[in-house]
């Protein structure tokens, strides 16, 4: 058995570089303390759901409504007198849903009539529908076992209305997340280990003895990684696209001009961790822990309203992969054009700005 | 104007003083050597030389231009071969030289030209296709110093450019910087090697840090044993000690040998081939009968020993 001496001498090496050691242990322990923040507690995280009663002389409509928001997950997020404006604050993206509730739904119930409440939702906000679907039927449930007893059995029906729907199939609901993956770990990983390789392989020695400026380094690799991740892009978006008929409502061209931002907003932001890793090992370690949280708080797991206020503005609000999800999604399930999303494309841009605009700063043109 | 002035140079690394209070010159046209054993600071120092690291204290200047300062307008005159091969290895032979030549801006209309006289001239025409990565240690080495030609640097400086390479490729080496000291380059040669150095015009030995000795190789050994050697057999039945003594240009000597009839001495003078015919004269003279005379010959690696007071 030759094993052991394998297994000291790593041990060894692996205890010898301590940054990179402190990182890989201390990297689990941090994400999870960011996840229980983020997503820990007792707090009412809630979506935020228009309600529109137009029965608010009759009682049976304020219980309703009582029982739709004990669900945990949704809240009233304001109460307007009509449907249409209860509508057009979902198309505006207000609102998540809205529930509305028509006149004589109280007088059809004594009546023992058939009752009907309205849903509307936004199809192209994820968990949203499911959510609000979920909470109207369970509190429709809890009121019609409450109401058995003085009016018998009443059936209330709830009919469903979506907004940017009618339906937004699996895949297109998966393809702004599976873009912004690719278009953020696969650029940024790459882009992270340009600089550092050069160290490593002590060819940055011989690199910036030329008379080459910073601008020129930085410029040139992002360049160059640029139209690599462009091939990279209208690949995956092609194949989403042709092969598997994904519809973009919005248009194409602003769908990728939309991607090309960020994308230049994800290789600048490798192009930063390469410049300040000593190693390629501390690039990757780097890049991996900026894009967990990124995974976990840019509205991939659930909707952002789910995520602590402390962990929305340290996390959510900063990583570009949120601005993108919301931009996409926007442009290709909304039908929104580049002008309706300028606030993501402001977002992206000014984080562009930082990243590589830092990384030419901090870019060393000497050794040690 | 200087092609190299180092004045009072000092590069401190947290609690290491890598290079301590270095001073020295190199004129154009000159091939010059740094000397030394390893971690005696001469990296360091090209290195701050090159621009790519900040002296402590002290200044640096290449032609005029001080370094780091003025690295961009230094860097276009200085062709530089680090220790370590540090060229693309992904990329092949003609792709290195195109590359660095585009990067120090040489005009097109002669980049091909130029990158094919030096494949040429360093024997690498038939490698121009090959990946960097596969090429053999001592072709590496050719490429890298065709590499640092490709913008007809006026300084070439070459950190260990011979160290691990085999003999007949070493001497290859020095013929070829010979050559481009003929051609007018001013050459900064590090080494370790004792036996090389007596190729370079001006040396700077550096020891620890600092710089032990400088000057011509006959300088730096006659400033090591304070003078130079003759070695004197003479045929005696007793020792001529007083004769020797009484010579005017004979600083000290030493019996080194007492054979049947005959004796041999070795000598310190001021300069052996001056003194060589005095000693004789005045032996004679002084009725002592020289069996033969000759100045002996001593080796940087004795000057270097006895300078730093040998292996300690």
């Amino acid at each position: 058995m030759r094993i052991w001496p394998i297994v000291v001498k790593e041990l060894k090496q692996l205890v010898r570089d301590p940054r990179s050691l402190l990182m890989n242990v201390a990297m689990p322990l941090l994400v999870m303390l960011m996840f229980g923040a983020g997503y820990g507690g007792h707090g009412t995280r809630a979506i935020p759901v228009a309600v529109a009663n137009l029965d608010p002389q009759g009682e049976l409509s304020w219980e309703l409504i009582d029982y739709i928001f004990q669900a945990p997950g949704i809240e009233p997020g304001c109460y307007v007198g009509s449907e249409e404006e209860a509508v057009e604050l979902v198309k505006e993206g207000v609102v998540y849903g809205a529930i509305i509730i028509p006149e004589h739904f109280t007088d059809d119930i004594k009546a023992g009539r058939k009752a009907y409440v309205k849903v509307v939702v936004d199809a192209a906000a994820p968990f949203a529908p499911t959510v609000i679907t979920a909470s109207v039927t369970m509190a429709l449930y809890k009121l019609q076992v409450n109401i058995a007893e003085d009016y018998g059995t009443v059936a209330i029906i709830m009919q469903q209305e979506t907004v940017h729907g009618p339906e937004i199939s699996t895949m297109e609901g998966f393809t702004p997340i599976t873009m912004g993956l690719l278009l953020y770990l696969v650029p940024m990983t790459l882009i992270s280990l340009s600089i550092c390789r050069e160290k490593e392989r002590g060819t940055y020695e011989q690199l910036i003895m030329a008379p080459i400026s910073r601008w020129d380094i930085i410029g040139g690799k992002l360049v160059a990684y640029t139209v690599l991740s462009l091939a990279n892009m209208f690949g995956t978006l092609g194949i989403a696209i042709l092969v598997f008929d994904v519809k973009v409502k919005g248009p194409l061209v602003d769908l990728v001009a939309f991607s090309i931002l960020f994308l230049m907003c994800s290789l600048s932001m490798g192009m930063l961790v390469s410049v300040v890793s000593k190693n390629q090992l501390q690039a990757l370690g780097t890049s991996i822990f900026i894009f967990i949280p990124s995974l976990l708080f840019s509205g991939i797991l659930s909707p952002e309203e789910y995520i602590s206020p402390l962990m929305r503005y340290l996390v959510t609000y900063t990583s570009p992969m949120y601005y993108f999800l919301k931009g996409f999604r926007a442009i290709m399930l909304k039908g929104y054009t580049i002008a309706d999303v300028w606030m993501e494309c402001l977002a992206l841009g000014i984080m562009t700005v930082i990243f590589f605009s830092s990384a030419i700063v901090l870019l060393r043109m000497k050794l040690g | 104007m200087k092609a190299i002035v180092l004045e009072n140079v000092t590069k401190r690394f947290k609690d290491v003083v890598a290079v301590n209070n270095v001073s020295f010159e190199v004129e154009q046209g000159e091939l010059f050597g740094l000397l030394g054993p390893n971690a005696a600071g001469k990296t360091t120092t090209i290195r701050m030389i090159c621009g790519l690291l900040e002296p402590t204290s002290g200044t640096v200047e290449v032609f005029g231009y001080r370094q780091p300062r003025d690295r961009v307008q230094a860097s276009k005159l200085i062709g530089y071969v680090p220790q370590h091969f540090s060229l693309y290895e992904d990329l092949t032979v003609y792709e290195n030289m195109m590359f660095f030549a585009s990067v120090y801006g040489v005009p097109y209309s002669v980049r091909r030209e130029r990158i094919e006289r030096l494949l040429d001239q360093f024997l690498l025409t038939e490698f121009r296709d090959r990946l960097a990565g596969q090429l053999s240690g001592g072709t590496k080495r050719r490429l890298a110093l065709a590499t640092a030609l490709v913008h007809d640097p006026a300084l070439v400086i070459l950190d260990e450019p011979t160290s691990g390479i085999d003999p007949h490729l070493r001497f290859l080496f020095w013929r070829f910087f010979e050559e481009l000291r003929d051609q007018g380059v001013t050459l900064l040669v590090t080494t370790h090697y004792m036996d090389e150095a007596e190729f370079c015009e001006r040396l700077a030995l550096m020891r620890a840090g600092r710089i032990i000795a400088q000057g011509a190789p006959r300088d730096i050994k006659r400033q090591a044993l304070r003078g130079e050697l003759i070695e004197v057999v003479v045929k005696t039945s007793r020792l001529p000690v007083e004769a020797i003594a009484s010579l005017e240009c004979v600083k000290d000597f030493r019996l080194m040998e007492r054979g049947e009839g005959q004796a041999t001495f070795v000598l310190l003078v001021d300069d052996a081939q001056r003194d060589l015919l005095r000693v004789l004269r005045g032996l004679e003279r002084r009725g002592v009968e020289v069996l033969s005379i000759m100045p002996i010959y001593v080796s940087l690696e004795d000057a270097f020993l006895s300078l730093t007071g040998g292996l300690k």
